[in-house]
């Protein structure tokens, strides 16, 4: 039997080392005629930036994700028009479908395709990517006054905070750091059960339990499975002793939600601890963060509003299978309420959905310093590292970001079809509007060129305003460490799937008990590496204390 | 019997006549082995030039040096999965499902098969197989809409129904002791009409003549079924055994993904290898790590089936894979 | 020449029956409240969940749909892909399934195993890629969605174990006559295994209607999407959304609605469906009697 089995693989096996040994000359030939190619390139586009003369024709390739603005073509042709003595530049979009975009992109990227600019951020492949050396640097064309719109648009301080490790990979888009996170009360649905308007958590509370005393049929508080995203989370607001990663996502530790703790001069780390961890963890914690529940307790508030919450949130089907009419509240944002509400009275003319700010008064109150930020841009555009044209593509971000004119044309499209101008900094939308709406957050959003949509209500340009104040913030300690998780990638792997499991249950309060049972599965991710993660933790941070941050 | 005997002889003969009898075979039978070189260059072409991937499994792969540039650094890739405390049960809910998937269709869809082939008015024939197929074209996504009409707790049809009878709602999806069975139950709905294509086309394909005599001797329809349909569909239902033991270390990826999604408290029973490991890379896109679970998954599979297969090969030669 | 049936038998069928019926109409509801579905207003469905019966009829999603050019073209691609691949993969095929049928063929085992293994064993996507795109230049050509699938391991030993199954004599008295290989093949053999033929070909053309994997790794030009490709970009982009409004506030992102992704499904899946009643004449017990004795 064995020897029938070997004799049928043998021949196999033998192709197979033929055949390696055949694709290895081949690639190294390919490589050979790549690098050939590849400096013909740079000479043809290595040629003089003076503005009198039109430089060679290029052709850029840009891979962003979402869907191709119907009218894009059209805007290209105009850009196209109004560049070709300066830039003489052509714009290849390759609009991937956001589902496919992660595998695409890396394989671009993988097999050493050439593309220019591409979209990737901090809460997507970032750090990752980079820790793998596929963007490039681009610290020399920031602050460089052969880039003069890059120069204006992207103030020095902006990307100072958007550095990682000491250099410039990446061009932040933001209009604002934060969009508050805010509740939509149903204001119908309250007005019928005579309640007055919800301002604080105990109006909150006393509104849900009616609806849910008093109309059965409808569900009190909808959510999915990250539960009431914000709910009761405490805050390091005016310290510099302390970073918090009270949730997942606030975590800046590889995924792992670590809150660390540095000593008061800013110049040693003291420790770190997570969810679930023993008190002990915590002792060195300055105060009043050195229990475990006064950063991590909020997940026992998530288990008291359980009870107003629909019976199965990990189901995004069941959810979505929900009648949206019978909902007392929502979790949205500011910029996003309006659009809820039209959905709502689309099916329901007289219903409407009233803001309350569950995060923080002062946000309520727009008062300056509220809002928790690291001044890093959520969104933002990178150059591959096998990109050939990174001169031209920044020269033609640089045209982009000299003026507002050039700005809207990409970002809002053409002037009196697309969008007609409202004022120096606002626009209003047109019919037209739907055939050309370009992702901004992908190569466009800035805080000083972007126009304001003042279509939208009063009340929201006020807070869309207000976000976009820099002075609106305060700074979290930390702000520009960026962790490798390639020492521990094995660790954090076989950790990752079982946190992510505590972790959705704990955020929609599913588990009555949830200090033991985040206590248990802090143990299970003892076993898995746990110590591991959080002594590379503190090293890096320590090393990021020496060399100066903050 | 006596063919194996013959078969298995061969090997001796070969090694005495070496290159010779080489010749001589694909000269004797040259057009056979010209019919199959279509197929033998598409698969090297396809399939055979891009398995040096394989190696990524045990690099450090790094996409800018490729797979000739990046470090080898052996079983490392492999660790996150095989010292996870979570492969255990994993594996079994991998295994587990899978068994209770391949039987259950297989079962299904042979009944389905033999009772097609009985019935005879024609209307009724086409119409229902139509059917029965049907759910095979809905995507696992839709299937995944359309299971949310029946399970949830709050206005599910099938909690309705329950409460109709004054029985008190049940959390479907906050449950995991319920979804083996939902699974298993949805699995066949979605392939078993399909899958019971390939038995009926050889149910058609068997000699009409022997149902005859049969009949003659004044046998049952059961007798017939029993004794004439179903060992005639053996070396079928062998060979899809076999080539879907090969995938037993595969979890379906797309059906529980899509229906059970992020939900964690269903975790317990339905969590496979590839949903985990999914869960384990999604956020770093490791491509050495991910191959690596994949080869393993392969390697498990490929020794399954050599070793079924030699055991099939003694029993029943005629069913066997090779 | 009917043997009259005993009352056990009667029996049976009837039960049969039942139990067709009663499968059959399980595979039926879900479609039909997909189908009605996609034929009702979205705030009908959002409000009131799938319905069996539409409460406000409504072919939006249909006109939403259809008024897009680009799926005129993908239809006509995806007919193109899978006529022509079903043919050239069902040539391929059987030409490798007869061969490895027969038991006096020395090295069929070697052929067997070297197909086999490639079930297993895959170099993964980004030698594949790189071997497509750069090698091959396959990129942007519709054959890309043909070539790589014409051979299918496991259709190939359905169709072996199927040639496998006829009796040896009929190619053997065949040879006497004189005829070669490739006619018997032709001339004998598939003709006689209509069912087998029948039930691959269908394996095949389901397949390549299905195709948008490669279509999403390979083709750029929005000309050649396959229709597959071009309703799960729809889909899919729902979901997406979601995962995307978990981690950042985009607010500008648009989702299709549920209608348009329900009436996407039917129109996907219309088509093929015919083609199964049109097959099915060769799924008959007792078909090749003809075939066999002539």
């Amino acid at each position: 039997m064995k020897g029938k089995f070997r004799k049928a693989a043998l021949p196999v096996i033998a192709l197979l080392l033929m055949l390696s040994t055949v694709l290895a000359a081949c690639s190294s030939n390919e490589s050979a005629g790549n690098t050939n190619s590849g400096t013909k390139q740079e000479e043809s586009q290595d040629t003089d930036t003076n503005a009198a003369q039109a430089p060679d024709p290029a052709t850029l390739k840009f891979m962003f994700f979402g869907d191709k603005p119907t009218d894009l073509d059209k805007v290209l042709a105009e850009f196209e028009k109004r560049t070709k003595d300066t830039l003489n530049t052509k714009i290849e979009f390759d609009f991937v479908p956001g589902a496919e975009f992660r595998q695409k992109q890396l394989l671009a990227m993988s097999t050493g395709e050439s593309f220019d600019l591409t979209f990737d951020a901090p809460w997507a492949t970032l750090y990752n990517h980079l820790s793998l050396g596929y963007y490039q640097p681009l610290d020399k064309y920031f602050n460089n006054d052969e880039y003069p719109g890059l120069k204006n648009a992207f103030p020095a301080e902006m990307m100072e905070s958007n550095k990682i490790n000491g250099h410039i990979y990446t061009i932040p888009f933001q209009t604002s750091y934060a969009d508050p996170f805010i509740i939509g009360i149903r204001k119908d649905v309250r007005e019928q059960l005579g309640l007055p308007p919800v301002k604080t958590m105990d109006d909150f509370k006393n509104y849900l339990e009616a609806v849910k005393t008093q109309l059965p049929d409808y569900v009190p508080m909808v959510i999915g499975g990250r539960g009431i995203f914000r709910l009761g989370l405490p805050e390091e607001k005016g310290r510099n002793d302390i970073r918090l990663a009270t949730i997942k996502p606030e975590s800046f530790t590889g995924g792992i939600p670590f809150s660390v703790s540095i000593s008061p001069d800013g110049k040693k780390v003291l420790g770190a601890a997570t969810i679930g961890d023993p008190e002990s963890a915590f002792a060195d914690f300055p105060a009043p963060f050195n229990t475990h529940d006064s950063i991590y307790g909020h997940f026992g508030t998530r288990v008291e509003y359980r009870t107003y919450t629909n019976e199965d949130p990990l189901s995004k089907q069941a959810t979505d299978a929900l009648d949206p009419i019978k909902q007392g509240a929502i979790e949205t944002t500011i910029s996003n309420l309006s659009q809820d509400r039209l959905k709502l009275q689309k099916l329901k003319p007289d219903a409407d959905y009233e803001p309350f700010f569950y995060t923080s008064d002062d946000i309520r109150d727009m008062k300056p310093g509220a809002i928790r930020t690291t001044f890093i841009a959520n969104n933002s555009a990178v150059v591959p590292a096998s990109s050939k044209n990174v001169d031209r593509t920044m020269k033609f971000l640089d045209w982009m970001f000299s003026n507002r004119e050039n700005h809207a044309l990409i970002e809002l499209g053409i002037e009196g079809e697309h969008w007609i101008a409202d004022g120096d900094s606002g626009f209003q939308t047109t019919d037209k509007s739907p055939d050309y709406k370009f992702p901004g957050y992908e190569m466009t959003w800035n805080p000083t060129l972007s126009r304001l949509n003042t279509s939208n209500e009063p009340e929201v340009i006020k807070y869309v305003e207000y976000a976009q104040d820099t002075s609106s913030y305060y700074q979290v300690p930390l702000s520009g460490f960026v962790f490798d998780s390639k020492p521990v990638a094995t660790e954090i792997a076989k950790i990752n799937p079982k946190l992510q499991q505590t972790y959705d249950i704990l955020m929609t309060g599913l588990e009555p008990n949830w200090k033991p049972f985040a206590e248990k599965s802090n143990k299970e991710w003892r076993d898995l590496g746990l110590e591991k993660v959080r002594e590379e933790v503190l090293k890096q941070v320590q090393a990021y204390l020496d060399a100066g941050g903050k | 019997m006596e063919r194996t005997i013959s078969y298995q002889s061969q090997p001796q003969k070969i090694k005495k006549m070496g290159k010779n009898s080489f010749i001589r075979e694909i000269r004797k039978n040259h057009l056979l082995y010209l019919l199959t070189l279509p197929g033998i260059l598409l698969i090297f072409v396809f399939a055979y030039l891009p398995i040096f991937g394989i190696v990524i499994a045990f690099q450090d792969f790094r996409p800018i040096e490729g797979v000739f540039g990046s470090p080898f650094v052996g079983f490392e890739n492999f660790r996150f999965f095989i010292e996870s405390k979570e492969v255990y049960r994993v594996v079994m809910n991998t295994v587990f499902l899978n068994v209770l998937f391949i039987l259950f269709t297989t079962v299904v869809s042979v009944s389905l098969a033999v009772m097609f082939s009985e019935i005879k008015l024609k209307k009724f024939k086409v119409i229902t197989q139509t059917l029965a197929t049907l759910p095979h074209f809905l995507s696992w996504t839709v299937v995944a809409m359309i299971v949310a009409v029946y399970l949830p707790y709050q206005g599910g049809v099938v909690n309705q129904i329950l409460n109709a009878f004054g029985i008190e709602s049940v959390a479907f999806y906050n449950e995991a002791a319920y979804w083996p069975f939902l699974l298993v139950f949805i699995k066949v709905w979605h392939a078993a009409g399909f899958g019971s294509i390939v038995y009926l086309a050889t149910i058609s394909g068997i000699n009409p003549e022997i149902y005859e005599s049969a009949s003659m001797d004044g046998a049952t329809r059961w007798r017939k079924i029993w004794h004439i349909t179903l060992p005639l569909l053996k070396p079928t239902i062998i060979l899809l055994l076999l080539l879907a033991l090969g995938g037993i270390f595969y979890g379906d990826f797309g059906m529980i993904y899509a229906i059970v999604g992020k939900n964690a408290l269903l975790y317990p029973t339905t969590d496979v290898i590839d949903t985990y490991v999914y869960r384990a890379l999604t956020e770093f896109s490791n491509i050495s790590m991910s191959s690596a679970i994949g080869l393993f998954q392969s390697f498990v599979g490929f020794i399954l089936v050599l070793t079924v297969n030699q055991i099939t090969r003694k029993y029943s030669p005629d069913s066997a894979l090779y | 020449m009917e043997v009259k049936e005993s009352s056990g038998d009667r029996l049976l069928l009837i039960l049969m029956y039942a139990g067709i019926a009663v499968f059959a109409l399980v595979c039926l509801i879900p479609f039909v409240t997909v189908l009605s579905s996609s034929l009702t207003t979205e705030s009908s469905i959002q409000q009131f969940g799938f319905q069996m019966f539409p409460k406000a009829f409504s072919l939006e999603a249909y006109k939403l749909l259809l008024q897009n050019d680009t799926i005129y073209k993908s239809y006509g691609v995806t007919i193109f892909v899978t006529v022509v691949g079903t043919v050239l993969a069902m040539l391929v095929t059987c030409a490798m399934a007869y061969p490895l049928s027969l038991r006096h063929l020395k090295y069929r085992n070697h052929i067997t195993f070297y197909v086999f293994f490639t079930m297993l064993f895959h170099g993964g996507l980004v030698s594949s890629y790189i071997l497509i795109t750069k090698y091959l230049g396959m990129t942007d050509s519709i054959w890309v969605l043909i070539i790589p699938s014409l051979l299918n391991p496991f259709n190939m030993f359905l169709m072996r174990n199927f040639f496998k199954s006829i009796d040896e004599s009929l190619a053997e008295s065949a040879k006497i006559d004189g005829a070669n290989e490739i006619y018997i093949m032709f001339r004998i053999m598939i003709p006689i295994s209509m069912p087998a033929i029948a039930a691959i070909s269908l394996f095949y053309a389901l397949a390549f209607w299905n195709k948008w994997f490669e279509a999403m790794l390979y083709i750029r030009n929005e000309n050649l999407f396959p229709l597959q490709y071009l309703i799960k970009r729809i889909l899919d982009s729902a979901d997406f959304s979601r995962e995307l409004a978990q981690n950042v506030n985009i607010f500008e992102y648009t989702t299709p609605t549920l209608t348009t992704r329900l009436a996407a499904t039917i129109v996907t899946i219309g088509p093929i469906i015919f083609l199964y009643p049109f097959l099915q004449k060769y799924f008959v017990k007792g078909l090749l009697i003809g075939a066999v004795k002539g």
